[in-house]
């Protein structure tokens, strides 16, 4: 068998040799990927300690079930959806520990997006790239993190509603709700963040 | 589905638009939507609304990155791999012959030493002590504690003294050899058992 040039070896090799025992092309995939992963892990918890902390456990985690990886999806794919569950485990037990935020008691108690006025302008309009990204990720903080998840899973990762139900152990009813409602606040949230910039 | 304002607009109907927009529902029901949303102002203001953020967030999230260098994220990340496969319990198959040990010989042994017990215990009578005097030679000997300094002082008198703290009275290593066996006049049997004993550093698998 020819030696595998580690640096330069397609993901799915690296993974190969991995699925074998070999430790070097497993750190290999980390060091391409752990931005990425990190990056997941951090938009969910929003804190960089957590996110550090559950990133690596998600590579601990890959490690012991590579050989369950079957290569039917990509391997960031893959590690993805471990950390996603790593964090939305995390997010439950401290859910479970504080009490219901605000946002959760207005929308489980008949939906505040129903008082919310549509808004007629582009909360985006005009707007740099970076700017916008910028005035996402703040509007994103002050999400809950049900409503930041169900956002994060459908936008940014393509999930649908019944791989978000499962995921986040609620009904799709449950994940069309809190879709609307984050949608519906974000945008609230951008067009208050810009008349602010405005001031 | 009627023509009303959003604050009076079903939540079924909200969702299902909110669906429509995502490519959620099927063919003919997506259709069925796509008229509702083109007759009714307040759909087609929601719809422009919810369209308006999910292209908003196709600009994608803020770069974020991990700061530490390769060579440490990876020793975090392999030192508990390490620990937790160091971790996982070691089964260890027992042999049949160990099985039928523990099967028989346990419960048979423990049973010997109850009835030998009762035997010795219960009966007083028929093992009487034997009193005896100074200077009886059938009284029992203290066994003398045998020390590791004591057995080298007998093996080398001469070669052992204490340390003093200053150096002075030290002996060298080499004069103090504990591993060391008698060879019994016989000069093939010492290396042959050291090289078996002490396995070398520069081959620890021997």
């Amino acid at each position: 068998m020819p030696r595998l040039d580690i640096k330069n070896a397609s993901d799915d090799e690296l993974v190969r040799a991995s699925q074998r025992g070999r430790t070097e092309p497993y750190e290999e995939l980390v060091f391409r990927h752990r931005d990425k992963i990190y990056a997941r892990a951090f938009s969910m918890l929003r804190n960089e300690d957590e996110a550090m902390d559950l990133s690596q456990e998600a590579w601990v985690k890959g490690w012991q079930r590579l050989k369950q990886f079957k290569r039917d999806a990509s391997f960031t794919t893959w590690m993805t959806r471990i950390v996603i569950n790593l964090c939305l485990d995390h997010l439950r037990k401290k859910q479970r520990q504080a009490t219901d935020s605000l946002e959760k008691i207005e929308e489980d108690g008949g939906g505040i997006e129903r008082r919310m006025e549509v808004e007629l302008f582009n909360p985006t309009e005009r707007m740099e790239r970076e700017e916008l990204r910028e005035q996402i990720d703040l509007a994103m903080e002050k999400l809950s993190y049900e409503h930041r998840t169900v956002l994060l899973l459908h936008e940014f990762e393509g999930l649908e509603y019944k791989e978000i139900a499962k995921a986040m152990h609620c009904s799709i009813g449950t994940v069309m709700s809190r879709l609307f409602y984050a949608r519906r606040r974000l945008g609230n949230l951008l067009i208050s963040l810009k008349k602010e910039r405005q001031r | 589905m009627s023509h009303i304002g959003i604050g009076a607009m079903e939540n079924e109907d909200r969702l299902k638009l909110q669906a429509w927009l995502d490519g959620e529902l099927p063919t003919h029901e997506a259709a069925r939507v796509a008229d509702w949303v083109e007759a009714n102002p307040s759909a087609r203001e929601l719809a422009e609304e919810l369209r308006a953020v999910k292209v908003a967030l196709k600009v994608g999230e803020m770069p974020v990155s991990v700061e530490d260098s390769r060579e440490f994220y990876w020793s975090q990340i392999s030192s508990q791999i390490d620990m937790e496969e160091g971790a996982e319990p070691v089964v260890v198959e027992a042999s049949p012959w160990m099985e039928w040990c523990r099967q028989w010989l346990v419960p048979v042994g423990g049973l010997a030493a109850i009835v030998v017990m009762i035997a010795t215990v219960g009966t007083p009578a028929s093992d009487p002590q034997i009193p005896y005097s100074e200077g009886d030679t059938a009284a029992p000997q203290e066994p003398k504690p045998t020390t590791a300094p004591a057995l080298m002082r007998s093996a080398s008198p001469a070669a052992f003294t204490e340390p003093n703290g200053n150096g002075e009275g030290e002996v060298p290593a080499k004069d103090v050899n504990v591993l060391s066996l008698p060879s019994d006049g016989n000069p093939n049997l010492q290396p042959s058992l050291n090289e078996r004993t002490i396995p070398s550093i520069e081959n620890p698998e021997r």
